[in-house]
């Protein structure tokens, strides 16, 4: 920043002359203004920064122990791929260990995370209840080949 | 022809076999006896929440009672598994109470993903301690222990309720996936699809069984 070295105004970076006071080769950076060419009250202000007195404390700054809600970055794509396979591929335990997951992550505040959970909680639930309706029917055609079985081998027996 | 349409849904989820099946006042339920487990305490456990006026209920339970509840998935597929695979032979006291042990949990599961909001606070708690979940075991276990014996039990009462509850569960899951999937879509649009994707998918599921059953057979 350059200013008047008579007048102290603030000048254009391609001023050459003060429009104020008229005066010609005044530029100079704010580093570069030697103290006591400073108005008064100005150069105490700037002492006063540089030594504060009594009355400012120094500012303590306290390391945020959590980022802030909507800050949180969201749950690694790597646990999602993972979750949303073990939940169809293992028979049983896998709806149970979704249930579990979804419930935990469905009570964070992290929006991210609370979706992720209320989608593998419905997945988990779902994939149960396909399991339970395929069972059903394994145990349907259990029966009937087990009673061709049984009559397969009397009828073998009986030869 | 109501009976016809009990067994009509309850085909849509049930082997039926007669076996495997509860006689009450001299005619088989509609359901296997794990399945007549299974919503003998979905029917409680409904009947419960909609009495504390815990349907509106959308806060996740704590942890203890998340793995309290998921634990009572584990005797029905250990008994399950063992008797399909034929390692052991299961009796139909096992089937209902392992059916109960499941069944008793999985409304809390369907109010919180029907309630449960991603963008506003949940605050509505849905169950509270452990001792509800063990009142609500409780008197789904006395009820399951009247129907096993055949005792103060009327056959329209027994099925009724446990194809209601069969209705209810499958229209409130499909509710719940097509509100995840259709978010724009109104509370009673909403309903309306998934009355209608549940109806559909039971008669699917009721039609394919009877068909293999007869294809079997």
């Amino acid at each position: 920043m350059i200013f008047c070295k008579k007048c102290g105004k603030i000048l254009e970076e391609d001023q050459e002359k003060c429009p104020f006071c008229g005066d010609h080769d005044q530029e100079e950076t704010i580093k570069d203004i030697p103290k006591q060419n400073l108005p008064h009250s100005f150069d105490k202000a700037l002492e006063e920064i540089e030594q504060p007195t009594g009355s400012f404390s120094k500012p303590t700054y306290t390391p945020v122990p959590t980022p802030p809600i909507g800050m949180i970055p969201p749950l690694s794509n790597w646990i999602k791929v993972l979750l949303a396979v073990t939940v169809p591929i293992l028979p049983g335990i896998g709806p149970l260990i979704g249930i579990i997951a979804g419930a935990i992550f469905m009570s964070n505040q992290d929006e991210d995370r609370k979706t992720f959970g209320q989608a593998l909680l419905t997945v988990s639930i779902i994939v149960f209840i396909i399991l339970c309706g395929c069972c059903m029917l394994f145990s349907v055609a259990a029966q009937q080949t087990g009673s061709e079985l049984d009559r397969l081998l009397n009828n073998l027996s009986k030869l | 022809m109501i009976t016809r349409l009990l067994f009509f849904i309850g085909r849509g989820i049930c082997h039926q076999l007669p076996s495997r099946s509860f006689i009450i006042a001299g005619q088989q339920l509609p359901l296997c006896a794990r399945c007549t487990g299974i919503y003998i305490g979905v029917f409680v456990c409904l009947l419960y929440l909609w009495l504390r006026r815990r349907w509106r209920g959308n806060l996740v339970p704590s942890l203890g009672l998340v793995i309290f509840m998921a634990a009572g998935f584990i005797p029905l597929m250990l008994d399950g598994a063992t008797s399909y695979l034929g390692l052991r032979d299961s009796s139909n006291l096992l089937r209902v109470v392992t059916g109960i042990l499941m069944g008793y949990s999985l409304p809390v599961w369907i109010v919180l993903l029907k309630n449960f909001s991603i963008k506003d606070a949940n605050t509505d708690p849905i169950i509270f301690s452990y001792k509800e979940l063990c009142i609500i075991l409780l008197l789904a276990g006395g009820m399951g222990f009247f129907v096993y014996n055949d005792v103060l039990m009327n056959w329209w009462f027994v099925a009724g309720t446990c194809i209601i509850s069969i209705v209810f569960l499958y229209i409130h899951i499909a509710a719940i996936i097509i509100k995840q999937i259709f978010t724009r879509l109104r509370p009673h649009h909403v309903f309306a699809i998934a009355v209608f994707i549940a109806i559909g998918l039971l008669t699917v599921l009721s039609i394919i069984n009877r068909t293999l059953q007869t294809l079997f057979l």
